[in-house]
């Protein structure tokens, strides 16, 4: 390895700093001498200030103190946006806070349909609310269009929400204890 | 030639230690260190404040304790990744408003007018993630190589790898854009 290579090798530590004393005297003595050695270490330096600038363009940019405007434009634009939630939220709010009026019973919010194993028996299950008080199977069942059907009430554990099974048929089946016989609605798989 | 000494006080052999020391500091003074570090990636002041932002809240859950030391050197890779994956940027600052422009005796040597500053920024973008991270940590946050090895999970040496090439490679974008700049 010539002389040339050996000192470029220590360029990125002429330009850190990082030389012992000696070393950048040697360094230094070279460039004195040759012409493209002291080039290339000239273009580094020359690189190595333009971003050490760059960089201190980027410190005033970052630590500027944002204009008025932007200010109140920023605040402008949390406020929007904390009023906008607001109004989008207030419906649910209303709706839990406020006490409802005893009123006729409503629509299904939901209906969930289980499929049992057996194809002949189609098993329903319908989730009313909300109600200001029991609901009559009856009413369950004139809701459902469910004439002919069986309609258990499931416990809820929400006064409001009123839970029922409806089955097409009643099949025999074993109890738990096993050997007993009764009849229930068939189950859904 | 002897070997050439690292910055710090300690001998070459505790220089190359993985673990650098991090100073305690406050939160405000954290964010304003990585809002610079920010700028000097997506070169957008709001971005950069988003993305801080976004970085703290994302330590939050993903990141190390606040009291650790290791929080920091995370906080400057999250944004610096951050940063680097943004895509959709906002305009950059134009450095003519912000850089103190000097008259030159030699302009192709000299980096400091308001052109040649947009040339050398727009050569970092060039660079490849790796080499972009370290150089502007090192030449433009004048980071040591210790804690520069820290925020990138990397070795000194290969910090030190990066610097290296990524100096060449800007050296050689600089002549490349000073050749296309020639009438």
């Amino acid at each position: 390895m010539n002389l040339c290579s050996e000192i470029r090798e220590h360029l990125d530590d002429w330009i850190d700093g990082t030389l012992t004393e000696a070393d950048r005297t040697a360094i230094e003595g070279h460039l004195a001498k040759c012409g493209r050695c002291a080039d290339q270490f000239k273009r580094q330096r020359a690189l190595s200030d333009g971003l050490l600038a760059l960089g201190g363009i980027a410190n005033r940019i970052a630590d500027a103190e944002v204009p008025k405007r932007m200010r109140r434009i920023a605040q402008w634009r949390a406020v929007s946006v904390v009023a906008a939630s607001i109004l989008l939220l207030l419906p649910s709010i209303l709706f839990v806070a406020v006490p409802w009026r005893r009123a006729a019973p409503t629509p299904f919010a939901s209906n969930d349909r289980q499929r049992s194993s057996r194809p002949d028996v189609l098993n329903e299950r319908w989730i009313a609310g909300p109600a200001s008080g029991p609901v009559s199977e009856a009413s369950f069942v004139r809701w459902t269009g469910a004439e002919g059907r069986i309609a258990v009430p499931v416990e809820s554990r929400n006064p409001r929400i009123h839970i029922v099974w409806i089955y097409n048929e009643i099949a025999s089946v074993e109890g738990p204890t096993g050997g007993e016989t009764g009849t229930q609605p068939a189950s859904s798989s | 030639m002897t070997q050439c000494s690292p910055a710090s006080k300690d001998a070459w052999g505790r220089s190359n230690r993985r673990t650098a020391a991090w100073d305690a500091e406050g939160t405000e003074a954290l964010r304003r260190r990585l809002v610079r570090l920010a700028v000097k990636l997506v070169w957008n002041r709001e971005d950069a404040e988003e993305i801080v932002q976004e970085a703290f809240t994302r330590s939050l859950t993903n990141g190390p304790a606040r009291a650790e030391e290791r929080f920091v050197p995370w906080m400057f890779r999250t944004v610096g990744n951050l940063c680097l994956n943004l895509r959709r940027r906002r305009r950059p600052e134009r450095l003519a408003a912000w850089a103190d422009v000097q008259g030159a005796a030699a302009p192709e040597d000299d980096l400091h007018s308001a052109e040649q500053l947009d040339r050398l920024r727009s050569a970092i973008e060039q660079l490849p993630r790796q080499q972009r991270m370290a150089l502007v940590l090192r030449a433009m946050e004048q980071m040591d190589y210790e804690h520069i090895a820290d925020i990138m999970a990397l070795s000194v040496s290969a910090v030190r790898a990066h610097v290296h090439h990524a100096r060449r490679r800007m050296a050689g974008l600089l002549d490349e854009a000073r050749q296309e700049a020639r009438p």
